[in-house]
């Protein structure tokens, strides 16, 4: 079974499907915006990557080690940040875009030792080459459609 | 982390907000409507302090687009605010201001009302306030 976190559709980014429990908020600024949650026996971290303070947001959801979750609960302020964005490097995370504080559409992200913002970039990459991908299939309909009317 | 203390009416809090997306972004509503109240950072930070408290170490340096707005909690209290020590780990300054009612767009405009001017990153570098 993959440790991978399951979002679900239109859920809250920090409760991101109704069979996650929420464990710990490790930091919140008007919603919670790092924190602990379990699914399925896993627990995983997530952080909000960009958009704090916008209605338009990406977050990641790492599965942590016990090593890893013995440190997040034990730093504050400055050392437990930088403590979150060393969870976030060198693992395949699962990567959402949130639209008004619902899950929208996400993606697995495999990271290397790169920093939280270009994972966020790299996931916007990928997020437009999935859109044009579906915009030609949907053409393709489209035509396919066309061409079954005009054979009739 | 440290019990809660009571939030004295002498102190202010800080705002952190933002213009990132081209309007200024200070929140003066409940969005989504389900959280009990909004978020502030005890004492008068700075721009780039306000960040690295919201937005984390991820989020690289302070830009121009960073802003504070500071309220006394004496005049929160006075429009009927409660300010409370709320800290988390990420951010152990943090405090939450609550409105015992609806918070519709009256309750917002007495927010707002509380709060000085923004004082962007830039204008603190050249020795704003605080």
């Amino acid at each position: 079974m993959s440790d991978q976190l399951l979002p679900q559709q239109a859920a809250r980014p920090w409760l991101p499907a109704d069979n996650v429990r929420e464990l710990r908020i490790l930091n919140r600024y008007n919603i919670p915006l790092t924190g602990l949650i379990e699914q399925d026996g896993v627990i995983y971290l997530y952080a909000c990557l960009l958009g704090e303070l916008e209605d338009l947001n990406i977050w990641a959801y790492a599965p942590l080690r016990d090593a890893e979750l013995q440190r997040l609960t034990s730093l504050t302020d400055d050392d437990l940040n930088a403590a979150i964005d060393q969870v976030l490097t060198g693992r395949t995370l699962v990567v959402a875009l949130a639209a008004e504080y619902r899950l929208a559409d996400w993606v697995p992200v495999e990271t290397a030792a790169e920093e939280p913002l270009a994972i966020a970039a790299r996931f916007v990459t990928l997020m437009q080459a999935r859109r044009q991908r579906i915009d030609k299939e949907v053409e393709g309909l489209e035509r396919q459609h066309e061409r079954e009317l005009a054979g009739r | 982390m440290s019990q809660p203390r009571e939030i004295g009416a002498d102190e202010y809090v800080s705002q952190y907000g933002s213009r990132l997306t081209g309007e200024p972004v200070f929140w003066d509503h409940l969005k989504p409507a389900d959280i009990d109240g909004l978020s502030a950072i005890i004492g008068q930070v700075t721009p780039a302090e306000g960040r690295r408290r919201v937005r984390g170490p991820r989020s690289g340096p302070p830009t121009r687009d960073d802003g504070i707005r500071y309220a006394l909690v004496a005049d929160l209290e006075k429009e009927g605010f409660r300010v409370t020590d709320t800290g988390w780990p990420g951010n152990t300054k943090h405090v939450s201001i609550s409105y015992p009612g609806e918070w519709d767009d009256t309750v917002a405009g007495k927010f707002n009302k509380c709060f000085g001017a923004p004082l962007w990153h830039e204008e603190a570098k050249q020795g704003g306030p605080p």
